[in-house]
């Protein structure tokens, strides 16, 4: 079979949810820089919708009607303008467009103090986006209780407005890291600006041995060879963040990657990558 | 004339508890039906179909009318809440059985939206057809994936058809499905010549 025939397969059992975790990534990665399968995907999508929407209906008892309805409107609505709009074929998360419409930055970092202060109850969630879409929703709706975690905030000033300028670019993308074999455990989030940069954070990453050390890499549509963005470490409890420049000449980054080298860094990979996520388009 | 879907989500969006008693009214059998398809269970579809609308109120003001149908958004909720509901039951062999053939084109006649939705129902029906037009080995797969959320390997292991074999069924078969969703031109002698025999 040649090199895409794998992922006319692979496309069909996606759009039905049928891809194993492994494969899922390794698709997911492919698909961020292939037009014909983004093509196929969204028509598949609409064939995976149609069998559902054809499945024969069932009256369902007639006492749940009252029931269902007090329970769903006792609750909020979801106003948050940071979140974003939903639907099934809903795309990447776009914070951008929305946080140029906040008054202040101050929204913003509270935000993002939260969703690293959230830790691992936010990593448990599913990674899909209407978990995370609503759990940043839930999270710009504490805003207003995060105003002494502000003023801390605010001494990391500096650090603080390089992950900012991240955010709140234009274009602005959120690629999620799953763990593989080597730390299933390991979960990371990426923010990537073209322009200011790239944060990322992660938890429960795998311990070390003596002389090594952790590299971020980002892999480019055009390039096949990963490209460092830097060492890091970790701290005792297993947890990283970091906001970096983009390496040298790099405007678009396809997925995001994390591999343990020897101290100082490999200028390529020597190990696979325990952490990795692709883009989402 | 009633309103349509996306005007029904909007109302529902600006806090109307009316607007998502008519989304009730009109989709509350289809998403029960599909969660008791993928549960196997009654007490499993009711709590789906709750967890459904409610998720509708509350992501009513995000929802962007018009990037699809609001009923393929239910069914997208009502399949993921179903199937994670499911999963942690005992797998269920009965579920391999041969799918009664007359279970689908019954959707046509109780279609509950025949105008606003008519786009959208006219291509479910077209495919629903291709679906039962399929050879029964590789329908069979494509609902174990869709209603019983397996992925190919587990449809492999609980059927004992090659996983080679599985993944390029399921490619062929989706391939099917998908000219269905085209009307005319020919897609029903398509799906007949396409090589179904792997």
């Amino acid at each position: 079979m040649n090199g895409h025939e794998r992922f006319d397969e692979d496309v069909a059992a996606y759009a039905l949810g049928a891809l194993p975790d492994d494969d899922r990534r390794v698709f997911e990665a492919h698909l961020a820089t292939c037009d014909a399968c983004q093509h196929t995907l969204a028509e598949l999508r609409r064939v995976s919708a149609a069998i559902g929407v054809s499945t024969e209906p069932a009256a369902p008892p007639v006492e749940l009607r009252a029931r269902t309805l007090a329970r769903a409107a006792a609750q909020p609505q979801d106003r948050s303008r940071l979140a974003g709009t939903i639907g099934p074929s809903a795309a990447s998360a776009d914070l951008s467009g929305r946080a140029a419409t906040r008054p202040s930055w101050f929204a913003l970092a509270a935000a993002l103090a939260c969703i690293v202060g959230l830790g691992a109850y936010s990593w448990l969630l599913r990674s899909d986006l209407t978990s995370a879409r609503e759990l940043i929703a839930a999270m710009s709706a504490r805003v207003e209780t995060l105003s002494e975690q502000l003023t801390a905030a605010r001494r990391d000033s500096a650090t603080l407005t390089n992950t900012i300028n991240v955010l709140r670019a234009p274009g602005m993308l959120r690629v999620d890291l799953k763990g593989q074999s080597a730390a299933p455990a390991a979960v990371g989030r990426a923010f990537i600006s073209a322009d200011k940069g790239l944060i990322f954070s992660a938890e429960e990453m795998p311990r070390l041995s003596a002389n090594r050390t952790y590299q971020l890499w980002v892999i480019t549509p055009e390039n096949p060879s990963p490209i460092s963005a830097g060492v890091f470490a970790a701290d005792a409890g297993g947890t990283s963040m970091l906001t970096v420049p983009l390496p040298q000449g790099v405007t678009v980054v396809a997925a995001v990657a994390v591999s343990d080298e020897p101290s100082g860094g490999s200028p390529q990979p020597t190990t696979a990558p325990f952490l990795v996520g692709a883009v989402r388009n | 004339m009633r309103a349509d879907d996306g005007a029904l989500v909007r109302s529902i969006a600006a806090g109307s508890a009316q607007a998502l008693a008519d989304l009730y009214d009109r989709y509350a059998a289809l998403v029960f039906g599909l969660a008791r398809r993928v549960t196997g269970c009654v007490e499993d579809a009711e709590e789906v179909v709750q967890d459904v609308f409610a998720q509708v109120w509350r992501q009513a003001p995000r929802y962007e009318v018009g990037r699809a149908s609001v009923a393929g958004w239910l069914v997208m909720l009502a399949r993921t809440r179903a199937i994670d509901r499911g999963r942690n039951r005992l797998a269920r062999p009965d579920q391999i059985a041969a799918v009664d053939p007359d279970r689908a084109p019954a959707l046509a006649a109780a279609d509950p939206t025949p105008e606003a939705m008519s786009v959208a129902a006219d291509e479910a029906r077209r495919v629903r057809e291709a679906l039962v037009g399929l050879p029964e080995t590789h329908r069979k797969l494509i609902e174990l994936a869709y209603y019983d959320g397996l992925t190919h390997v587990e449809i492999a292991e609980r059927t004992g058809v090659p996983l080679g074999t599985v993944k390029t069924r399921l490619r062929t078969a989706m391939a099917t499905l998908r000219q269905a969703l085209t009307p005319a031109s020919g897609a029903h002698e398509v799906g007949r010549t396409a090589p179904l025999d792997v």
